[in-house]
């Protein structure tokens, strides 16, 4: 749960929307400030700059995208989508403008705050160079490159630890194939997505309890990967439809 | 007012369109020879009768000159009424004219008066000098006559024909257009003219259709079913009358034959007919062709309007309904998140249930919007490679409350070839198997969701111990909005969504099959997609550094 009382700036043009953003948001220790259109939203975002931006696809006046655009050129606040039903080209459209992550409609609140939290913890914590990331039962210590599982430290190549090391530094946030690609490989051609998925098979096996159910390592339909905090107490997510067998090994 | 009604008959349904047009007012060349003649005879007695007036009038003028003393014997007097007559009414007047003329000039003014007998050679030879000159004349006279009415004639046809052409510039329908032909032909030809309408095969039973000979009206159909687009003469085998038969098509539409009978003449005469029957259709068939492309214009501006109407109309649905909905599930997962209802053991489960329902009504809607843009754009997958086990996991993890009450077991393969598919779709349409096992089975049973590889195929399947499916279902569930009638009453469901499934599975190379033993007992549901498995062992030593 947020702690330390960050502005979060809400840009939806539907009242009911905010409303409940509002209460969430709230709720999750924010103060939050609203925006009925671009216009407005960007107003308010210039005037005195919030800590995260909630951003709606759809605005009467403006589109969401562009929004995007015109805040990335002079800030780089943290700013999540809010898309109905997006292509996943446009999602990733939107991650390459500059979103830090999106989420479509409809959504929990959690999920958004969740959401939330990970692209505060990266904007105030990105700096840090000898940060330890944790997911899960994953410890990934980026300053002396040691990956440890339930204390046990694993080994990983060279792949694998470069694979682990972007998505752990985008802990929480969704990173695309083409990021993905471009930063292990140098080759952002999408044909070599499926040294992607062979490399990310090879990294579950070694990271994951069951790789064929990841927990920590999760895909993002044709947008990416990513990797996910772990069960944390403030985001109570039901799953009750879980008692699986496993016979592959 | 009769072919009024007949062209709105046939406006309000346009594959019976029969015109038909009485037989003309300009009664022409018609029915035999035998008739022909005695109508000439008619017409010319009465003629021939003047041209014998003409000769008694000039017989008395001649008389009065004669009682003076004025002149000698002068027949040529009698050239008068001949010149008369040959310009009037033709060569037949003139040379009864000619005659009468000698006769009385002989008969009055000729020594021995009132005989036929002459004396005087001088005269013999001035009566048969002018009988010469007379029938000369009257021929040479005649012929410039026909001549003049040819000339007036080609000048009335061009009349008629420059007439006509300002008749279809102003025709802004096929119909009108049609009858517009049909008039010219019958009214101002004299010809009989009957449409036969294309289109629909044509109304064969139509009552004017049987008023044609038997071998023509099976000439003309035949050219409507072959759909040829020429121009043929037949001879009608017992009345010996030639009959015109030319298709009225364009590029565009095919609107049937044009019969016409020509009716029966010298060669040159039926020819000449024919030569200016088809210069009209011709006229009317480039008129034809401009109304039929700008109803083809027209029909393709109406088509891009209502496609423009519908994807306002979806996306007005997707926006207005969705937004609701979004809020209703926003606003519940606040509430779930409330320690005060988190902790209630009696709230908890009623908030969950909103969520289900909002979650449920926004899956339909969500179905519905798929099944237009399917039948609106058809679908263009992005394929990509994908691991299976993703695609498994993704769609469980989205009904993962849907699948709460079953018991759940997940049997991935080891090391599955990777798919070439859009991962979402494929995602959608396994969610949906999901979504059907859960619907169609008890709470509490199992549910089986599987991963394996199968020769140069990967197989995703699910297994309930459901409802199952009777062979007749089982040809009824890939059709849109099909539901089976053992259900329709008791589970809800649009019947969209296993089209949709399949769509998308075909659509990324693969199939969906839904087997099951019987009613009863239960479904397997297996979606079958391509695999490339010889590349991975390259891709692992790409990995492995």
């Amino acid at each position: 749960m947020n702690k330390s009382g960050n502005a979060v700036l809400l840009i939806d043009d539907e009242p009911q929307i905010r409303r409940f953003l509002r209460a969430g948001f709230e709720f999750a220790g924010f103060s939050v400030r609203e925006a009925a259109n671009a216009a407005e939203g960007l107003k308010s975002a210039t005037l005195t700059p919030p800590d995260l931006i909630i951003l709606d696809l759809e605005l009467p006046d403006l589109s969401g995208s562009e929004v995007l655009e015109r805040i990335r050129s002079w800030s780089n606040v943290p700013i999540i989508m809010l898309s109905i039903e997006t292509r996943e080209q446009e999602k990733v459209r939107l991650l390459k403008l500059g979103a830090d992550d999106y989420v479509v409609k409809p959504f929990g609140i959690a999920e958004l705050l969740a959401r939330g939290d990970a692209v505060l913890r990266r904007y105030f914590e990105g700096s840090m160079k000898n940060a330890v990331v944790k997911a899960g039962a994953l410890t990934v210590d980026l300053a002396l490159r040691v990956v440890e599982l339930s204390g046990r430290r694993i080994q990983l190549t060279r792949k694998e630890y470069e694979l682990l090391r972007i998505l752990a530094t985008h802990l929480g946030l969704v990173v695309t194939h083409h990021q993905l690609l471009n930063e292990i490989w140098r080759d952002s051609q999408m044909q070599n997505i499926q040294y992607l998925r062979i490399l990310v098979r090879k990294l579950r096996e070694k990271i994951e309890e069951d790789p064929n159910d990841p927990r920590i390592l999760i895909n993002e339909s044709g947008v990416g990967y990513r990797l996910e905090p772990g069960s944390d107490e403030s985001l109570p997510r039901t799953r009750k439809a879980k008692p699986k067998s496993q016979t592959s090994a | 007012m009769g072919n009024v009604h007949a062209l709105w008959m046939s406006l309000k349904d346009p594959g019976k369109l029969v015109f038909s047009f009485p037989k003309s007012r300009l009664f022409a060349a018609d029915p035999d020879r035998g008739f022909r003649f005695a109508h000439y005879v008619r017409a010319s007695a009465w003629q021939i009768i003047k041209a014998l007036a003409l000769v008694a009038l000039t017989t008395i003028v001649y008389f009065a000159i004669d009682y003076y003393g004025l002149l000698n014997f002068v027949p040529v007097i009698y050239l008068i009424p001949v010149v008369i007559a040959a310009t009037r009414w033709g060569a037949l007047p003139a040379v009864v004219a000619s005659i009468a003329g000698f006769l009385a000039a002989d008969y009055f003014f000729a020594p021995p008066y009132y005989s036929f007998t002459v004396q005087d050679p001088q005269q013999i030879v001035d009566l048969l000098l002018f009988l010469f000159v007379a029938l000369v004349t009257s021929n040479l006279a005649a012929r410039l006559k026909s001549e003049a009415d040819v000339l007036r004639a080609r000048e009335k046809e061009l009349a008629d024909l420059y007439a006509f052409s300002r008749r279809l510039a102003a025709c802004f329908t096929v119909a009108e257009l049609i009858l517009a032909i049909q008039e010219y032909l019958s009214i101002t030809l004299g010809r009989r003219t009957i449409v036969i309408a294309g289109a629909a095969s044509g109304d064969i039973g139509s009552a004017d259709h049987q008023s044609l000979p038997e071998s023509i009206r099976q000439e003309a159909i035949a050219m409507i079913a072959t759909g040829a687009s020429q121009s043929r003469t037949i001879v009608e085998p017992v009345t010996q009358r030639v009959w015109l038969i030319t298709s009225i098509s364009t590029d565009y539409v095919d609107h049937g034959v044009i019969v016409i009978d020509l009716g029966l003449g010298s060669s040159d005469a039926i020819d000449a007919m024919r030569r200016h029957v088809e210069r009209v259709l011709a006229e009317a068939i480039t008129r034809l062709r401009r109304l039929d492309l700008a109803k083809a214009m027209n029909e393709a501006n109406l088509r891009v309007q209502a496609d423009q109407f519908k994807e306002a109309l979806i996306g007005g649905v997707s926006h207005d309904l969705r937004t609701p909905i979004t809020s209703i599930l926003g606003f519940m997962s606040v509430l779930a998140k409330l320690p005060e209802i988190r902790d209630d053991d009696r709230i908890h489960p009623l908030v969950e249930a909103v969520q289900d329902v909002a979650n449920q009504l926004d899956g339909d809607i969500q179905n519905l919007l798929n099944a237009t843009r399917i039948t609106k754009q058809g679908i263009h997958p992005q394929r990509e490679w994908v691991d299976p086990a993703d695609i498994v996991n993704a769609a469980i993890k989205q009904r993962s409350r849907r699948l709460a009450g079953h018991r759940l077991t997940v049997d991935i393969g080891p090391d599955l070839p990777l798919v070439k598919v859009q991962q979402t779709m494929i995602e959608q349409a396994f969610g949906q198997l999901l979504e059907n096992a859960a619907k169609y089975s008890q709470t509490g049973s199992t549910i089986k969701v599987g991963a394996r590889s199968e020769q140069d195929r990967v197989v995703l399947s699910v297994s309930d111990e459901g409802a199952g499916l009777m062979p007749e279902e089982a040809q009824q569930l890939f059709k849109r909005s099909s539901r089976g009638p053992r259900h329709v009453a008791n589970i809800p469901g649009s019947g969209l969504g296993l089209w949709i499934g399949n769509t998308f599975v075909t659509a990324n190379g693969g199939t969906l099959e839904l087997t099951s033993p019987g009613a009863g007992l239960g479904t397997t549901a297996s979606i079958r997609l391509p695999a490339v498995r010889s590349e991975t062992s390259e891709v692992l030593a790409i990995s492995h550094e």
